[in-house]
């Protein structure tokens, strides 16, 4: 049975304390705290997406970072609405263009980064603002509406407390969870995280399980850009703004090693559901917007310390 | 001639359980040139890491000038007393000009003007012994040719406020053409004589000899010979070298040579050799020994071979494994438990409906710590808590369980102990009379007796091959050099 001690050693526990004692003080000073953790969990489920494909990428080694997954979001969606046409007939199409968008972009980024050898971070910074551009040429930086199929979809609580959206991502995560530690892509890319030479050296198809790996990030993008814009009022140039630090923070934050090798998918759902729980209560305590931002560093900051991330600088 | 300038007194120097020198007594006297001469490991770079401060001994001492020089020792007081050093490895900054790595090297450019003094004086010696070295004082190094580097790396040394008393130079002309090279001999002939010393390394033996007073050759931590730098000869260099202290002369290769000759071929030369360089050949279930000096050329080919599917020289039946000798740059996955970094090369023999099976995993694993004797608390402990000797007992299980019909091994018992050498040893046999092939790089003469056959390198060519029966110490020397 494991001892407090091997339990906080856990660096993803960390982020499920944070989120218990955020609720806590939510019970307390809101009278319908249920209705503020389910509303958490909607948006959570954007950011455990996200988050994923972004700790596929960070799990790669040392400068590896996906920084093109805002306007990846943006375009995927704007894609896919665009041909749905607020239809419902046409969401298989759009669901998957979207969805192939997104991979084609997290392609692109690799491409960059083998044959231009570029940084992955200016790589996909540099293919973000190519996407951006594109947007706003094809889909004139305007609102596109969902389907009502979608927008149904992605509101949809089970037993009017859950979303339904939240137990896919719940299961996503449960899938990834199983891919990276007992499939053959998984253990690679945590070799190749931790030791790039040995990696090869054992046969491994570095090259291969890099690409793949862009190309499920922005896949994960894709489908999180989907998702979201169904969940708000429609895609928008805008839309991702927020998960180009957030995408990183909810990696770190759950415990992956940001020099890569390691990785943490338990806690990747515990601090997603923390970070919005913390804009929630925030909001409940009417501080604005200014504050919010300095208070979520902090626990950024806070949960990163207790943990006890040792950065492998190299 | 006046007192000796460097007197060692019974130096001994040890890293963990290997003795790197042991009780070696030598005198420098000023303006002598000392050559210093050995195959790789005899113990020449550390005695000289010794006398710069790099590291000090385990036991005994060294005066300066008379003086003894205690603990305190260290590069700082070495450099004060006018010792310095030019290594193999470069130590210029490469984002700098020529005139402020002057300036990082010798603090005592400084103030006003300093740029012009650094780059007068640089530019000084780099004519006297260079002329014609094309190097500029505002030049930045990068753009500099390695060979220019290696030039400056050498003037730099001279090119000091400080006098200069003693210059290590260690195999200073691996960079250098045969011109350049002779125009740093001349020089030191010219300088020599005068106050400063020289200790001249060097694997090219005809310089050693084109300028040493003097020859000291090492073997094995100790000092095998001692000859005056006139008449000295080639030959008997390498036989100093050689197996005069070792215990058991004559052939090194393996007693019983195996007839393989009906075996399949797992490693073939594709088509033919156009600079007519020597090629190896693998067949099933033999043992090859890479042998030379070091970095001539071994772990290129191991690396060509291991990249089998675009080596163009060879024809390779199917992937084969590998084994570095340096655990943790080419071979460990530092965050990974031992069972993990057991299993990566067989993930389809450990898995149910593709996904890895955990107990599958470690009881591949738990096969392996009993046959060769792991030790380990538990096999789901990190990696790093072993040993060196157990880590390296990890990469061989991880490519032994493997079904790669050849192994490389690229001087896969560095820095290992006696005993798990010896259960390598055991491992290697074993499988290769079940039919595994291995290519070997091996920085120890005494291991290329478990070979059936043998190719020496030299200048990244492969420059003479020979049955293990035939590959005696001497042989292998006289084609190294």
């Amino acid at each position: 049975m494991p001892t407090i001690k091997t339990l906080l050693a856990r660096k993803w526990l960390w982020s499920y304390l944070g989120a218990a004692a955020v609720f806590a003080v939510i019970a307390a000073v809101s009278a319908n705290s249920f209705a503020t953790l389910s509303a958490s969990i909607s948006f959570a489920t954007f950011y455990i997406l996200v988050g994923i494909g972004q700790m596929l990428v960070i799990t790669t080694g040392p400068g590896n970072i996906d920084l093109s997954i805002p306007n990846t979001i943006a375009f995927a969606a704007s894609l896919g609405f665009t041909l749905i046409n607020e239809s419902n007939a046409n969401i298989p199409y759009g669901v998957a263009a979207g969805i192939a968008g997104g991979g084609a972009i997290g392609l692109f980024n690799y491409l960059l980064i083998r044959f231009i050898l570029m940084p992955p971070m200016i790589a996909t910074l540099a293919s973000s603002l190519i996407v951006r551009s594109l947007s706003i040429i094809y889909f004139r930086g305007m609102q596109i509406k969902p389907p009502s199929g979608l927008s149904w979809f992605v509101s949809y609580r089970v037993g009017g407390y859950v979303p339904l959206v939240f137990l896919l991502a719940l299961a996503a995560a449960a899938v990834m969870q199983i891919v990276l530690t007992r499939a053959a892509y998984g253990r690679y890319i945590h070799a190749i995280g931790q030791n790039i030479k040995a990696a090869w050296l054992c046969g491994v198809d570095v090259k291969l399980y890099k690409m793949i790996t862009y190309v499920l990030s922005g896949v994960f993008a894709g489908v999180t850009g989907i998702l979201l814009a169904s969940f708000t009022s429609g895609a928008t140039l805008s839309m991702g703004d927020e998960y180009m630090l957030n995408s990183i923070a909810v990696v770190v934050m759950g415990g992956s090693s940001i020099a890569g090798g390691d990785s943490n998918v338990i806690g990747i759902v515990g601090s997603s559901v923390l970070l919005y729980l913390i804009v929630n209560l925030l909001n409940i305590l009417g501080m604005e917007a200014g504050l919010r931002y300095i208070f979520t560093g902090v626990v950024i900051i806070g949960i990163i310390f207790l943990s006890g991330e040792k950065m492998r600088w190299r | 001639m006046a007192d000796a300038f460097v007197e060692v007194q019974g130096i001994s120097k040890s890293f963990g359980s290997s003795q790197a020198l042991s009780d070696v007594s030598l005198t420098i006297a000023p303006g002598e040139c000392l050559g210093l001469v050995g195959h790789n490991g005899a113990g020449k770079s550390t005695l000289m890491n010794v006398l710069c401060g790099i590291f000090p001994p385990t036991a005994g001492g060294f005066l300066l000038d008379g003086r003894p020089q205690g603990g305190e020792y260290d590069v700082r007081i070495a450099n004060s007393l006018g010792i310095r050093a030019v290594f193999q490895e470069l130590s210029l900054c490469l984002n700098l000009t020529v005139a402020e790595n002057m300036r990082v090297f010798h603090p005592e450019f400084r103030g006003w003007g300093w740029r012009k003094r650094a780059g007068d004086a640089i530019m000084t010696v780099l004519d006297e012994i260079f002329p014609g070295h094309g190097v500029r004082p505002n030049q930045r190094v990068e753009s500099l040719t390695l060979g220019q580097r290696q030039e400056l790396e050498i003037a730099k040394a001279f090119a000091s406020g400080k006098e200069l008393r003693l210059l290590v130079l260690d195999e200073p002309t691996s960079a250098l053409d045969y011109h350049n090279s002779l125009q740093l001999l001349n020089y030191i002939n010219r300088r020599k004589g005068g106050r400063i010393s020289f200790v001249y390394i060097s694997h090219m033996l005809d310089e050693v000899l084109a300028c040493a007073d003097r020859i000291v050759v090492m073997k094995d931590g100790r000092i095998s010979g001692e000859v005056k730098g006139a008449g000295a000869t080639r030959d008997h260099l390498i036989e100093l070298m050689g197996s005069k202290t070792s215990a058991a002369p004559g052939a090194l290769g393996n007693g019983n040579a195996r007839d393989l000759s009906d075996r399949p071929l797992v490693i073939a030369p594709k088509g033919k050799s156009e600079s007519g360089a020597g090629r190896v050949s693998l067949r099933e279930g033999e043992v090859v020994g890479l042998a030379g000096l070091a970095g001539h050329g071994q772990t290129d080919l191991l690396i060509d071979l291991f990249d089998w599917r675009r080596n163009p020289d060879y024809d390779i039946g199917g992937p084969l494994t590998f084994i570095p000798g340096d655990r943790q740059r080419d071979g460990n996955f530092p965050l990974w438990s031992i069972v993990n970094n057991i299993t990566i090369l067989v993930y389809p023999r450990v898995r149910r409906y593709r996904i890895i099976d955990l107990s599958l995993e470690r009881s591949v694993s738990g096969r392996w710590r009993d046959s060769i004797g792991i030790l380990a608390a538990s096999l789901t402990d990190n990696i790093l808590s072993l040993s060196g000797g157990n880590q390296q007992k990890v990469l061989f299980a991880r490519c032994l369980e493997s079904d790669a019909r050849a192994i490389l091994m690229d001087d896969p018992t560095r820095g290992v102990d006696v005993g798990t050498k010896e259960i390598i040893y055991r491992l290697i046999r074993e499988e290769s009379g079940r039919g595994r092939s291995f290519v070997w790089y091996t920085t120890e003469m005494d291991e290329l007796k478990h070979c059936d056959r043998v190719y020496v390198f030299r200048n990244g060519a492969i420059v003479a091959d020979m049955p293990g029966v035939e590959a005696t110490e001497e042989a292998i020397l006289r084609s190294s050099f």
